[in-house]
C-alpha cells in the first residue's frame, strides 16, 4: 500500500513541474496563439494548479510545524534548566566576588595588625 | 525525475531521527568532554543560524506573495469578472494559509535562537573568563596571605574549604558539567529539532528555487518576449527591461549556502556531543551561514529595486 505522505510529497513534486511547465515561456507563448476560450481554459488550469500547490505545499509545512511542536516541550523544558545552571553560576559568581573582597580585607588586617596571639 | 527535496517520507524521516537520537544518546554516553569556550563558538554560530534562518523564511514569504501575484496577472487576461472575482478569492486563501505556516516556522526559528543564546551564556561567552578571573584572583589573595593567616585567629579550615572550592578549574569543570548534563538530558531532542529545521529549509529552498524561476519566466515573456514579438510599438523600456530580466540571479547563493549550513549545524552538534567539534567545524558553518545572510540581504535589496 502506497504511504499517504509518499504520494502527498509525489503530488506535490508533479504539481511544481506542471506549474513551471505551464508557466515556461515557450508555453506561455503557445497558449497566446490559442483561440480566446482555449487561453481561458489554459488560464483556469494555472490557477488551479498554483492553488493547489499553495495548499499542498501548507500541507507539508503543516507536517513540519506539528513535528516541531511535539519537540517544542522539550526544547522549553532545555531552556529553563539552563536558565537556572545560569543563575546558579551566577549566584557562585557573586559570592566569588564577595569572598574575594572579604578575603582581601583580612589580608590587610593580617599584616596590620599584631597577631602573635 | 527532478529531485526537489521532498524526497524521504515522514516515516523515513522519523526513523532516521530515532535512529540519529540513539547514535547521538551512545556517543553521549562516552563523551569526552569538550570546553566551555567550544560549546560557546557553537551556540553564537547557532544564534546566527537562526538569525539567517528567519531572513531567509521573510525572503521566501515575500517571494511567494510576489509569485502568486504574477500568477494571477498571467491568467488574468482571458477570464470574465465573476471567474476573475472567484480566482482571486481562492489564490488568497490558499497563499494566506501557506503563510501562516511560514509564519510558524519561522517562530520556531526564533525559538532555537534562545535556545542557542542560553548555552552561549551556560558557556560563558557573553562574559569570557570572568568567572574564571575572579576564581583566580581569590586563589591569589589565599595564597597572598602567606604564613600570617597560619596564626590568623579564625577556623583555618573554613579558609582552606573555600581556597578549594574557589580553583578556576572546579569552576570550569562546574560549567562543563551543566552543559554536558544538558546535552545528556536534552541532546536528542535538540537533534531532532534541528533536523525538522533543516527539512523545513529544505521545503522553502525548493519553494523559492521554483517561485523565483516561474516569476523570471512570466517577467520575461511579458515584458520582453511578447512586446518584441507583438506587430504594436515596442515600449520605451523593452531595452531596460530586458537588461534586467537577462541580469537578474535568482537567490541560489542564498539557497544552496542555507542548505549547507543547515547540515552542518546539525553536524556540528552530534561532534560537540561527542566531543570531537574543532574550530574549523564551526569556522565553516559560520562561514555559510555568513554567505546566507549576505546574500538573502542581497537578495532583497535586488527585489526592492526592481519593484
Amino acid at each position: 500500500m502506497t504511504d499517504p505522505m509518499a504520494l502527498k510529497e509525489r503530488t506535490l513534486r508533479q504539481l511544481l513541474e506542471i506549474r513551471e511547465t505551464l508557466l515556461s515561456v515557450d508555453c506561455q507563448e503557445m497558449i497566446d496563439q490559442k483561440p480566446q476560450e482555449m487561453q481561458r481554459e489554459y488560464c483556469q488550469i494555472i490557477s488551479q494548479a498554483q492553488i493547489n500547490y499553495l495548499k499542498l505545499q501548507r500541507a507539508s509545512l503543516e507536517e513540519l510545524s506539528k513535528e516541531m511542536l511535539t519537540v517544542e516541550n522539550e526544547l522549553l523544558e532545555s531552556m529553563k534548566s539552563m536558565q537556572e545552571s545560569i543563575d546558579d553560576l551566577s549566584r557562585l559568581e557573586k559570592f566569588m566576588t564577595d569572598a574575594t573582597g572579604f578575603i582581601r580585607l583580612v589580608q590587610r588586617i593580617v599584616s596590620i595588625l599584631p597577631l602573635t596571639i | 525525475m527532478k529531485k526537489n527535496g521532498y524526497e524521504g517520507s515522514c516515516g523515513i524521516r522519523t526513523t532516521a531521527i530515532r535512529g540519529a537520537s540513539l547514535c547521538l544518546t551512545l556517543c553521549l554516553g562516552s563523551c569526552v568532554a569538550q570546553g566551555p569556550e567550544r560549546f560557546g563558538s557553537f551556540a553564537r554560530a547557532g544564534v546566527e543560524y537562526a538569525d539567517a534562518m528567519t531572513s531567509l523564511t521573510d525572503q521566501a514569504r515575500s517571494i511567494a506573495i510576489d509569485t502568486d501575484s504574477d500568477i494571477m496577472l498571467q491568467v488574468r487576461n482571458p477570464l470574465n469578472r465573476q471567474e476573475r472575482q472567484q480566482a482571486y478569492r481562492n489564490h488568497t486563501a490558499a497563499l494566506r494559509e501557506l503563510l501562516v505556516r511560514m509564519q510558524e516556522l519561522q517562530q520556531h526559528a526564533v525559538l532555537l535562537k534562545r535556545y542557542f543564546s542560553l548555552l552561549a551564556q551556560l558557556a560563558g561567552s557573553d562574559k569570557p573568563h570572568q568567572l574564571g578571573k575572579d576564581a583566580e584572583e581569590l586563589v591569589n589573595a589565599i595564597s597572598g596571605l602567606g604564613a600570617s593567616i597560619e596564626k590568623a585567629p579564625f577556623d583555618k579550615s573554613l579558609a582552606g574549604e573555600k581556597a578549594g572550592v574557589a580553583t578556576p578549574i572546579v569552576i570550569g569543570a562546574l560549567r562543563r558539567k551543566a552543559l554536558e548534563d544538558e546535552l545528556r538530558r536534552h541532546g536528542p531532542a535538540i537533534e531532532h529539532e534541528i533536523e525538522l529545521q533543516q527539512a523545513a529549509l529544505q521545503a522553502l529552498a525548493v519553494q523559492m528555487r521554483s517561485d523565483t524561476g516561474i516569476s523570471a519566466g512570466i517577467r520575461e515573456y511579458a515584458q520582453v518576449m511578447k512586446p518584441y514579438a507583438d506587430d504594436s510599438t515596442i515600449p520605451a523600456e523593452w531595452k531596460r527591461n530586458r537588461r534586467e530580466v537577462l541580469n537578474s540571479t535568482p537567490p541560489v547563493a542564498a539557497i544552496d549556502a542555507a542548505t549547507r549550513s543547515a547540515a552542518k549545524l546539525r553536524e556540528n552538534f552530534r561532534s560537540l556531543a561527542g566531543g570531537r567539534l574543532t574550530l574549523a567545524d564551526i569556522d565553516a558553518l559560520t562561514a555559510d551561514i555568513d554567505t546566507m545572510a549576505s546574500a538573502v540581504k542581497q537578495a532583497r535589496s535586488t527585489s526592492n529595486i526592481s519593484q
